[in-house]
């Protein structure tokens, strides 16, 4: 199996995409030239994190066993401006590294115009066009940022990085409504696009082929009481992708989850649940995915914070144990390749506002999330595994 | 044996006092949402103030540009301004900012070093909106009352 270029969405919209905000990066970083000082809106933030993974078996970001693995990186910068009151422009780019999984390249991460149409004490309503991080469950809008996340590791049922990019982000538009109220305050996404570059993770998948993006929505109506005490979301979204093999029928899939989320935040600790049914079809088969997990933190100061978690993941909710699967399966896929549990121990240390230490230990039963990429002999994979995972955090 | 007790207890009460009497004039300092001289709106109700330091509001009701100011996380005023006026916790404040600036939907406040640079420049940028402890506020800020 070779490993091909993987293929980059060519609809002309993500095009445009990719067009504006190449213009958009090269006047904002041109703007240092100009003879003019910067306007006072303009901002800039970026992080940089750097980990290392250690497994029992299998691998995971690179050759993990053993010595363990340095191969897990990521470094965003942004940079947003307000040219109107109502109106801002933003964008994001990413160089990440994640073991075979990842292509290693700089990309847009988001890139897109915001326009506010109607803005005031209890109502604001308005259109986001560009490249838009998908608002999915709580985490996926800034998923790989370590300062908005419990751990160095999503909970692999919801934000699955076997599947990255699938529900990544999207070159569409979406509109966005929020509503403050004594009840507690409302927000609403919904969105329309194409999920731009398929990253190499696919490939483990279906194999060599070309994937492409498809018109695909979104919507998330997310609820928050008492200052985000209480916090409550559902999301659903279709995701379509057109793909060409030589190895299995040629045709659509798609991905159709509805996630529901939970979050309960006290001074000191917060309770977490996420759970995840996605309808996932291929033009062979089609099947029900299931996923949830339970998260508990604790901040025993405002530099100290330790996380447990419990995340389970069937691939196919009518064949748990995967027997049925590895019955027919002509690649030789073990039955365990078909689920997941994982329990997670976390501590993260906040040693300045900027700067933090995390790590966290992973016992896993099953395979159902390991990357491909990383592991392309499935005879070759544990079902009992674990995970030690390293990472130091930076942020400005 | 008793009586020595009680005269300890009665002593430690009474070297406690003064320290109440501080406890009670930091209650008198508690903070205060400051605005520029020109600001036109009069009160500001807890709606607005929570939409305005979520960075979700940017506009006043005359369409000047809201220009918020804060202190740094671990600054003691704006703990107390986080918890007593907007009700929320500093971190969740943090991270509700963090989600808006890294998903490009919105932008940070501005941070300030100390309350003195907090004063200095809510006086002198248009449409800014800040906090102050009560005994540092001057003529060259007004104190916006919330509703």
């Amino acid at each position: 199996m070779t490993v091909s270029v993987y293929s980059r969405s060519n609809n002309p919209l993500s095009k445009m995409v990719r067009t504006c905000c190449l213009v958009f990066w090269m006047v904002l970083y041109s703007a240092p030239l100009w003879s003019f000082d910067f306007p006072e809106s303009l901002q800039f933030h970026g992080f940089a994190s750097q980990g290392y993974s250690l497994t029992s078996e299998n691998n995971f970001f690179g050759h993990s066993q053993d010595n363990g693995s340095f191969d897990y990186t990521e470094i965003g910068a942004n940079a947003s401006w307000l040219p109107l009151n109502h109106l801002q422009l933003s964008g994001q780019l990413l160089f990440r590294r994640a073991g075979e999984t990842d292509p290693q390249s700089l990309r847009l991460d988001y890139g897109l115009l915001d326009y506010t149409m109607l803005s005031d004490e209890t109502d604001r309503w308005g259109l986001r066009l560009g490249r838009i991080k998908n608002p999915v469950g709580f985490y996926n809008e800034t998923r790989d940022i370590p300062f908005t996340k419990p751990s160095i590791l999503l909970p692999q049922s919801i934000y699955p990085d076997y599947v990255r990019s699938a529900q990544l982000s999207s070159d569409g538009s979406y509109i966005y409504g929020e509503h403050r109220s004594g009840y507690g305050d409302f927000f609403l996404n919904g969105g329309i696009g194409y999920p731009p570059a398929i990253n190499r993770e696919w490939e483990g998948i279906l194999f060599e082929n070309q994937l492409n993006g498809e018109i695909s929505y979104l919507a998330r109506l997310l609820y928050e009481w008492n200052n985000s005490q209480l916090r409550a979301a559902v999301t659903y979204y279709k995701a379509k992708f057109d793909y060409k093999s030589d190895i299995i029928p040629s045709g659509s899939l798609r991905s159709e989850p509805w996630i529901f989320s939970l979050q309960y935040n006290a001074e000191h600790w917060s309770l977490t649940t996420e759970y995840s049914l996605r309808k996932v079809s291929q033009p062979v088969s089609t099947m029900m995915s299931e996923g949830y997990y339970i998260q508990g933190s604790y901040r025993f100061s405002p530099h100290w914070e330790g996380l447990l978690r419990y995340d389970v993941f069937y691939l196919d909710q009518d064949d748990k144990n995967g027997k049925k699967f590895a019955a027919k399966d002509p690649f030789g896929h073990p039955p365990y390749s078909q689920f997941a549990k994982d329990w997670t121990a976390g501590l993260t240390w906040k040693i300045f506002p900027d700067f933090m230490l995390r790590t966290e230990y992973h016992r896993i039963d099953g395979t159902a999330w390991l990357f491909f990429l990383d592991n392309p002999n499935p005879s070759e994979t544990s079902r009992s595994w674990q995970l030690f995972m390293l990472l130091g955090a930076y942020r400005f | 044996m008793k009586r020595q007790v009680l005269c300890r207890l009665a002593g430690f009460i009474l070297l406690c006092l003064p320290m109440l009497a501080i406890a009670d004039q930091q209650g008198a300092d508690s903070p205060v949402i400051i605005v520029s001289p020109q600001q036109t709106p009069q009160s500001v109700s807890t709606n607005a103030l929570r939409a305005i330091f979520g960075m979700r509001l940017r506009n006043w009701p005359d369409q000047i540009p809201v220009h918020v100011f804060v202190l740094r996380d671990d600054n003691p005023t704006h703990s107390v301004f986080s918890k007593q006026i907007l009700n929320i916790y500093p971190h969740q404040l943090r991270l509700a900012w963090d989600r808006l600036v890294f998903s490009g939907t919105g932008q940070a406040p501005t941070e300030v070093n100390s309350e003195e640079a907090m004063r200095e420049q809510v006086a002198k940028t248009p449409g800014a909106i800040g906090y102050l402890p009560r005994s540092m506020v001057n003529d060259s800020v007004r104190i916006l009352p919330v509703q």
